[in-house]
């Protein structure tokens, strides 16, 4: 049996070298992203590429102030936009995850609902999203609804593995065990099946939200007049490369804003992971 | 240590993996630019189609031409592979015009069809604004209080946002008092007929679609004296080194004008070929009322001329595309640079089709 005390400080070590490591990550990438940066500046400033075929990060940063409280050239702010955007995928990632998860967990749980639903989900899995477009537009129009269904399909296949997967891969010690204590196939689930597919249905849902707001534009593509996507097409259709840039600027920086909020929210909802580690 | 080396490194290489395709794009004859070969660039649309036919009826043999055709879509494919130097000669709607004479360096070398001719914005029989009736005084169906707040499905930054702001000016609306939803032509028809938004647009070969559905058209180009003709490009590059290929393929495409003036019905035929090639779906007897109503009219090289002449502040087509380009700028889409560049007495060259009028 271990000195508690030995623990307590090899948990200290292991916590500081995990910070250090994070530090050093942090540092890394924000060196990575100023080369990148200033070498895309530097190509611009000496005109190796034209004005007219990139704008230069300087460019898209004024583009990106300008466009806070200026509607040019698309009719609506770049808040107007943002907000429009994350009704959007917020609506599309939350549907699926109200269906989704449920679905994988209880198809990885009960074989017969497993059996009977994976066919169509197998047939549904491999249609991108823009495939949808068509038939979307017939059956339910062009408003909001339709927009976030193209992202409900884009957010709900991670979402239904993922969860898939983490309850198939309940150890099955755990599960005789509460057999043995009598606990009905119901309660296994809920007690056991459930909390151990939770890391891996998280790590979906991480997926499905960056996955749901990288299909902004295909949901946009469908009928817009705001959001992000939308920006992104007037930027195109009036020859403003500053604001294509800018709009996918933006897009990148709330998606990784997103799942990085998510990634918060597991590790606090997870909390106990620590344990079994 | 290595590692954030390398990945710095990787990072440098990004951005010059990103930008190499691209480079300064300028000098844009394509790669055939041996003997008389040249690439151009089409709509699958009215424009499109005496290039069509002169391809079909061997006009580009008869000048001693080999023709790469590339068709694009729309305006901002088209001028984005143009700035790759994709192509050299190109025929092109307003928005077009905007995105490749004033934003690049291509040229106007002569003009097309009228975009103005067959333009639309319908709506349902049953719809509030056409139960109005027609006010010929504002050119259009229902009443401002009919307009505002309807749903419209078109495509932004083409020339039907002049025909909405027209429509809306002579109503005393603005455009922030309806909603414009962007989409393409197609899909938007789609949606439209399946009940959304209040009202679509439908130009060219999609107006007689309109049509056969039993909408109404709310407001017109004609309705609104919109009247714009779609341009034919030409690279400054190829203009100054290659000016007899230019002139070659300009013949070949007046040729097949004429073709069309003298066989509608063939060239009905030719354009329901030349669509459904492209993804675009029409029959037979829209593409005849289609060329009828709109391809027919592409001006004669004198009927050119005339644009090429002196008008009230620069030529008849300057003051033309001045007057759209002020709508635009009031709306915020384009600044007073890019209409000052469209004004550049530099960006037209009207000596083919004096050419061909001498011919």
């Amino acid at each position: 049996m271990e000195n508690p005390a030995n623990m307590e400080n090899a948990i200290r070590t292991l916590r500081k070298k995990e910070k250090k490591k994070k530090r050093t990550t942090i540092l890394c990438g924000i060196i990575s992203i100023a080369v990148f940066l200033c070498v895309w500046q530097l190509l611009c400033t000496l005109k190796i590429v034209s004005g007219d075929v990139l704008a230069s990060p300087l460019q898209v940063i004024d583009a990106i102030i300008t466009k806070i409280g200026d509607p040019r050239p698309d009719g609506n702010t770049l808040i107007e936009n943002i907000l429009s955007s994350f009704k959007l995928a917020m609506i599309g990632f939350f549907l699926a995850l109200i269906v989704g998860l449920p679905l994988g967990l209880l198809m990885g749980w009960y074989r017969p609902l497993d059996k009977l639903v994976k066919p169509i989900f197998e047939l549904i899995r491999p249609l991108p999203p823009i495939a949808w477009i068509p038939i979307v537009i017939v059956l339910l129009g062009i408003g909001t609804v339709a927009k976030s269904f193209i992202i409900f399909f884009t957010t709900f296949v991670p979402i239904v593995i993922n969860s898939y997967t983490g309850i198939r891969e309940t150890n099955q010690v755990y599960i005789n065990y509460a057999k043995t204590c009598g606990y009905s196939n119901w309660r296994i689930f809920w007690t056991i099946g459930i909390p151990s597919a939770m890391p891996l249905a998280f790590a979906g849902m991480v997926i499905a939200l960056g996955n749901g707001w990288g299909t902004l534009i295909a949901a946009e593509m469908l009928a817009s007049s705001s959001g992000l996507g939308y920006m992104i097409f007037m930027g195109r259709n009036y020859g403003r490369i500053d604001i294509i840039i800018a709009g996918m600027l933006v897009i990148g920086l709330i998606g990784l804003g997103l799942t990085t909020a998510l990634s918060k929210i597991e590790n606090y909802v997870l909390k106990w992971r620590i344990n079994t580690k | 240590m290595k590692k954030r080396i390398l990945s710095m490194f990787l990072a440098a290489a990004m951005v010059f993996s990103m930008t190499a395709c691209s480079g300064d794009n300028k000098d844009n004859s394509s790669g055939k630019s041996d003997g008389d070969s040249i690439t151009i660039s089409v709509h699958p649309s009215g424009h499109g189609l005496p290039a069509y036919v002169a391809e079909q009826n061997g006009y580009y043999e008869e000048e001693g031409l080999n023709v790469e055709t590339l068709v694009y879509i729309g305006a901002p494919p088209q001028m984005e592979a143009y700035q790759t130097g994709a192509w050299d000669i190109g025929t092109t709607g307003f928005g077009g015009i905007v995105l490749g004479v004033a934003q690049k360096d291509l040229k106007i070398i002569g003009l097309s069809i009228d975009d103005g001719a067959l333009m639309g914005l319908w709506t349902k029989e049953d719809s509030p604004i056409v139960e109005a009736g027609y006010n010929e005084e504002t050119g259009c169906y229902g009443t401002a209080k009919d307009w505002k707040d309807a749903e419209i499905l078109y495509t932004q930054g083409t020339i039907t946002d002049i025909l909405l702001i027209k429509t809306l000016d002579k109503l005393g609306l603005t455009i922030d008092d309806v909603v414009r939803t962007n989409m393409d032509s197609s899909p938007a028809f789609t949606a439209f007929k399946s009940g959304s938004g209040d009202m679509v647009q439908a130009n060219a070969s999609f107006y007689f679609n309109a049509e056969e559905e039993g909408w109404v058209p709310a407001t017109t180009g004609e309705s609104q004296e919109i009247f714009l003709p779609c341009a034919i490009t030409a690279s400054e590059t190829i203009i100054k080194e290659r000016p007899e290929v230019v002139e070659k393929w300009v013949r070949a495409y007046m040729k097949g004008v004429q073709w069309i003036k003298d066989n509608p019905e063939e060239a009905a035929k030719m354009f329901v070929e030349f669509s459904e090639a492209n993804g675009v779906a029409t029959d037979e007897e829209n593409a005849l009322k289609f060329v009828n109503a709109q391809v027919i009219d592409i001006p004669s090289p004198e009927e050119q001329m005339e644009y090429f002449a002196e008008g009230e502040n620069g030529t008849v087509l300057q003051d033309r595309l001045a007057e759209v380009m002020d709508i635009y700028i009031d709306m915020g889409n384009y600044t007073e640079e890019e209409k000052a560049a469209l004004m550049e007495e530099d960006s037209y060259d009207s000596s083919f089709m004096e050419k061909m009028v001498e011919e």
